[in-house]
């Protein structure tokens, strides 16, 4: 008997590890899709969040009344047309005709209302639009496919920076009204995308099912609906060394969450693709002017021309980096292509000039002094990000080649940016990511952003009123004027050094079709994830 | 003996008291969760006015107080950063690791209970050695790098077994196959020093005069194996799992992350990144009653395994 049940037992085992057909770890359909999430959404409400991964997630099912095509335009989705007033104060929008919910209600101009009150009042991202800032201070809708939108100032950027991002995503009115706020997008999201919330087990995975009746989609993608999968699977794989197995073993159909680390297999792989683009992240150095040594333009100009962003880009984002010149990139909205010949290049040798010019000496040790002081410095970056630790060290040798002694001090992102703020700093390296030029700027370096977000504690009045000309301008050419100054002024006071921007990577199984039409649109929108791509 | 399991459970709360005031100063001091969940683009005032709605722009202390007077009336609160219900957030997560952990333990006595008898009855030989390398090399074995080690020669070299995650039906048979690794991984390091204490226990029974009794009264070997030495073995045995549990949801956390499993050691962990005091709290204090509850099981069974053990 005993003997019996050790067979039956060694039988089992040797059952389980028959190898089956490659499979993920719940056999699904060939019209599922199953995509990687290196991070579980805290919630997938768009109005509620402002976290990447849910947005990954949340803008299969909702959508905004605009879009972008791959030259930065605004381009209708939910929209059918608009029409602007001269003073730039009056936003008139009217919907598609035969719009329907998910829930099967037809979309109407109340939703928008609804969706946009919710928006301005729980959204961390609305403060450009928020009656305080002199944003929405009206909605009308005179018919139930017209809604207008009345700011108290001119909003010349309200399309592309609101309206066209899947933050303002339309909810049906009723499903606001009836679902407890924080019940939205954790039990409960109904939208108009390709996809329909249909299962989120925590830890585990989220599921969308297709939605049958869009035909909706943007112009720019060859399939406006319904989408070729039936349905999209989001697995939640926090360790980056599983994804990338999971990748490598054909489980995982897709990811945004490839390592540096992982890009190395993956791009062996003969099963798997690897595509890169630009971001519009960009990780910066900031001086702190209020140290008498920074004041001197000679010894900035002088820092900016000892730093090596190649040698950053290589040796911190192990390749997945590229230099930039500007505080904004080329994947950001408003920017100037012209910023490239301010930038300083990398020439030690001219900074020691520069050193020497404004008045430093190499002390016995190699380090600069002046008048008795030794030119040492605190560096600040995060300790828990490995490119910003590895940027740092390496800022750290490249400004001792000319002289600068630099001390890193690290410590995690929420106490780094408390020490930049009370300025107990002399050098910080940060990072910031907006798609959008003009509010980004104006965040970083406006001077009634000191000390929260503008590091540099560098008043400049010109830059202030470029940068408002920038934002308030009813004029689009005045806009864009004002915009490029504003990103020469920046590079060529060398109080901001821009170092790197990482290019966001995707790693796909080669049975998925449609990645080429991915590849077309310079940051793979969501619509063509949901509607182009399809099985080999 | 019901009067000891009382007093034992009254013992619960000072230990869940002292916990979870740990737990909420260390976390209180390393961290402002409203500026994590929404980083640097949002305005101040909208970090303020969130911190004034979650009732973290009062003293800790208050903090702690509130938290308690809710907790102890079953109301743990909401997440910082979801908005959902503590309780809710955790109830789904708590069958995943108590499967896991389980089914851990079970490898680990499954493994080391023979192993253990048999390099004592077999002290000295070749079987002994080679059981004492084997532990050897298991008990060196971080459980990180081993799950990855894992997932690597059964899930991607030889394709036999899934790499992560939990099937949709826990018991069908793909979910049985997602179970292997991660109870694996779990279940085999602490199987080493199992099997060393089994076979130091048993070494020191094996000598006693009722063992040789029971060999001259003409008991086949096995009888006398395991119903005469293994069950007098089995004290210090029984002491060491009471005294591991806490390991094992330790372990938890991190085979949890590693094989994306869907349980409370991952939320844990997602939590306490995020500085979600609520969700730790709640995680916290539930190990907590856990691990006091089982250490009261193995305290129980102590008298089952000696009969001479009486609690009064």
């Amino acid at each position: 008997m005993r003997r019996l049940v050790v067979l039956l037992a060694l039988l089992g085992i040797a059952g389980m590890l028959i190898p089956t057909a490659p499979r993920p770890a719940t056999a699904q359909p060939a019209t599922t899709l199953i995509q990687g999430l290196g991070e579980e959404p805290e919630n997938i409400d768009p109005q509620r969040t402002n976290r990447f991964h849910s947005l990954i997630v949340l803008s299969y099912v909702v959508e905004p009344l605009f879009t972008l095509d791959k030259d930065f335009k605004v381009v209708p989705l939910l929209a059918e047309s608009y029409s602007w007033s001269a003073d730039k104060k009056t936003l008139r929008v009217v919907l598609k005709r035969d719009l329907t919910f998910h829930n099967g209600s037809p979309v109407t101009s109340a939703d928008v209302k609804a969706t946009f009150e919710r928006y301005i009042t729980v959204s961390p991202l609305s403060s450009y639009l928020r009656p305080r800032t002199g944003g929405i201070v009206g909605m009308d809708t005179p018919d139930p496919r017209t809604i207008v939108f009345r700011f108290a100032q001119p909003k010349p950027l309200a399309m592309i920076s609101d309206l066209a991002d899947a933050h303002t995503g339309i909810l049906p009115a009723s499903f606001i009204a009836s679902t407890p706020s924080t019940d939205i997008g954790i039990r409960a999201l109904v939208g108009t995308g390709p996809f329909m919330f249909k299962e989120w087990v925590p830890g585990d995975r989220i599921v969308l099912e297709r939605f049958d009746k869009y035909r909706w989609g943007p112009a720019f993608s060859p399939n406006r609906g319904p989408a070729y999968f039936q349905r999209m699977i989001f697995r939640i794989i926090p360790e980056d060394a599983t994804m990338t197995a999971e990748v490598e073993a054909g489980n995982v159909d897709l990811t945004f969450d490839v390592t540096p680390a992982g890009l190395q297999r993956l791009r062996a792989n003969p099963n798997v693709v690897v595509m890169q683009a630009p971001t519009y992240s960009v990780q910066y150095l900031v001086l702190n002017m209020e140290r008498w040594f920074f004041q001197n333009a000679k010894v900035r100009q002088a820092i900016a021309h000892s730093i090596d962003k190649e040698a950053i880009a290589r040796a911190a984002w192990l390749g997945v980096g590229r230099p930039v010149d500007g505080l904004i990139n080329e994947a950001t909205i408003g920017y100037w292509p012209g910023v490239k010949q301010y930038a300083y290049k990398y020439d030690p040798e001219r900074a020691k000039a520069l050193l020497a010019e404004a008045g430093w000496r190499p002390g016995p040790d190699g380090i600069l002094r002046r008048d008795g002081d030794r030119f040492e410095v605190t560096l600040i970056t995060f300790s828990n990000i490995d490119q910003w630790r590895r940027a740092g060290v390496i800022v750290q040798s490249q400004l001792k080649q000319v002289g600068i002694d630099v001390k890193v001090e690290t410590a995690e992102v929420g106490a780094t940016y408390d020490r930049a703020r009370a300025g107990a700093f002399d050098i910080g390296i940060f990072r910031n990511t907006w798609w959008l030029g003009q509010p980004y700027l104006y965040f970083l370096t406006h001077s009634v952003n000191i000390p929260s977000s503008n590091f540099s504690r560098w008043p400049n009045s010109l830059l202030d009123k470029l940068l408002e000309t920038a934002g308030n301008a009813v004029d689009d050419a005045e806009r864009e004027q004002a915009l490029n100054r504003v990103q020469r002024i920046i590079v060529e006071s060398a109080v901001w050094v821009p170092l790197v921007s990482n290019t966001s990577l995707l790693a796909a199984k080669k049975s998925v079709g449609g990645l080429e039409v991915l590849g077309s649109h310079p940051w793979w929108p969501v619509h063509l994830r949901a509607l182009a791509l399809r099985r080999k | 003996m019901t009067r000891y399991i009382f007093h034992r459970l009254m013992a619960l709360i000072p230990v869940v008291l002292g916990v979870t005031l740990v737990v909420f100063s260390l976390l209180h001091l390393t961290g402002d969760p409203v500026r994590l969940l929404f980083g640097l683009n949002v305005p101040e005032e909208l970090v303020q006015q969130r911190r004034q709605e979650l009732g973290l722009d009062r003293p800790v202390v208050i903090q702690y107080i509130r938290w308690l007077a809710r907790a102890a009336r079953g109301d743990f609160g909401v997440s910082i950063t979801t908005g959902d219900r503590v309780a809710a957030m955790i109830r789904p997560r708590i069958g995943p690791t108590l499967e896991l952990t389980v089914l851990a333990l079970l490898v680990t006595l499954a493994v080391s209970l023979p192993a253990g008898v048999i390099s004592a009855i077999r002290r000295g030989t070749v079987v002994d050695s080679v059981s004492r390398l084997v532990a050897l090399f298991w008990v060196s074995m971080p459980t990180f790098w081993l799950g990855l080690l894992f997932i690597l020669v059964f899930g991607v070299w030889l394709g036999l077994l899934p790499i992560s995650g939990r099937a949709e039906l826990p018991w069908s048979w793909e979910g049985v196959r997602t179970h292997i690794l991660p109870v694996l991984t779990l279940g085999l390091p602490p199987a080493a020093l199992f099997t060393r204490l089994t076979r130091s226990s048993m070494l020191e029974v094996i000598g006693e005069e009722y063992v040789r009794t029971a060999r001259s009264k003409g008991l086949d070997e096995w009888s006398v194996v395991v119903r005469h030495a293994l069950r007098n073995a089995l004290i210090p045995i029984l002491t060491l799992v009471g005294l591991r549990l806490p390991w094992l949801f330790g372990g938890a956390v991190i085979t949890e992350t590693v094989f994306a499993w869907p349980g409370m050691g991952r939320l844990l962990v997602d939590s306490v990144l995020k500085r979600d005091y609520p969700v730790v709290q709640g995680i916290v204090m539930f190990m907590a009653i856990l691990v006091v509850l089982s250490n009261l099981l193995v305290d129980v069974l102590y008298a089952y395994a000696d009969p001479r053990i009486r609690y009064e």
